[in-house]
């Protein structure tokens, strides 16, 4: 079954984009937003839906002067995102055999 | 919730997209850690060589090169230990180091064996960084690549046009380009 909540299109690039980095690694609001095309309003409410789903980490801080919001995959987050991920590709196999 | 074929791979697509485009940013922004140390060290060193002794020279370089190489294998382990790899820190300094004293030791032994003049050897240099970064941009990033070519062209053209001021051009463009173009990768 497809994760509901990742499936949809922008928290699924908002997920592979976190996925890729490593452990430790932020992705600041302002280059997630161009990653993954998205305006402000409609990126920070994808964001909370996949914090209180458990599946990233959000931090604010300030830069500076300038808050700023990052945030990162947990490791409940990205084992959804494998899971998902196989599911795709599981969807790609069965329907070539 | 159904899926199917079509929209699997349209979903598989993005999402080989966008960790292209991901793992390019990180490359570039830890290049851009290097181009700023780099930039740092070639800006103090050329400025001093336009002014310094021709015997001081050399001490001043192989210093600024030592200062460079334990920067930039500090820089290496520390990214590493941020980053929470699995792999012992200690062998990434270890290769970062080796790294920086393979190319330099290869670019001193060309410049030694072909006895090069002094605005070859300036040259010589920013030429060869820019090459190299050319060609790494090539598999590494686009932008990696612009950035070694432009590095290339000002020393060309410094070496051409400069003069006396040979020292200072390659200051402002080499590392003042290196310095921008780190500061143009973390945009």
């Amino acid at each position: 079954m497809p994760d509901e909540i990742i499936h949809q299109a922008v928290r699924l690039k908002i997920m592979a984009a976190l996925n890729a980095c490593g452990a430790r690694d932020f992705i600041e609001f302002t280059r997630l937003k161009a990653l993954v095309d998205a305006t402000d309003g409609n990126l920070g409410a994808h964001l909370e839906t996949l914090a209180r789903a458990g599946y990233i980490g959000l931090e604010k801080r300030f830069e500076g002067k300038r808050p700023q919001t990052r945030a990162r995959i947990t490791a409940a987050g990205r084992k959804a995102f494998a899971e998902h991920v196989a599911f795709l590709r599981n969807i790609l196999d069965s329907s070539t055999e | 919730m159904t899926v199917d074929r079509k929209e699997a791979g349209a979903l598989l697509n993005d999402i080989a997209g966008i960790e292209t485009r991901v793992r390019e940013l990180l490359i570039y922004a830890r290049v851009s850690d290097y181009l700023f140390i780099w930039g740092v060290i070639w800006i103090v060193g050329s400025v001093a060589s336009q002014f310094l002794g021709v015997g001081h020279v050399r001490n001043m370089w192989l210093l600024l090169d030592s200062i460079g190489l334990l920067a930039t294998a500090g820089t290496a382990g520390y990214r590493v230990s941020q980053r929470g790899g699995t792999g012992p820190t200690v062998f990434v300094i270890a290769r970062a180091a080796t790294s920086v004293f393979a190319f330099t030791a290869f670019g001193t032994l060309w410049i030694t064996l072909t006895d090069m003049g002094w605005r070859e050897q300036v040259t010589f240099w920013p030429s060869f960084i820019g090459f190299a970064l050319f060609a790494i941009g090539l598999w590494a990033g686009r932008s990696i690549a612009i950035a070694g070519a432009v590095i290339f062209a000002l020393a060309l053209l410094g070496y051409a046009f400069a003069g006396d001021y040979l020292n200072l051009w390659m200051a402002a463009a080499g590392g003042g380009g290196m310095i921008a173009i780190g500061a143009w990768l973390r945009r």
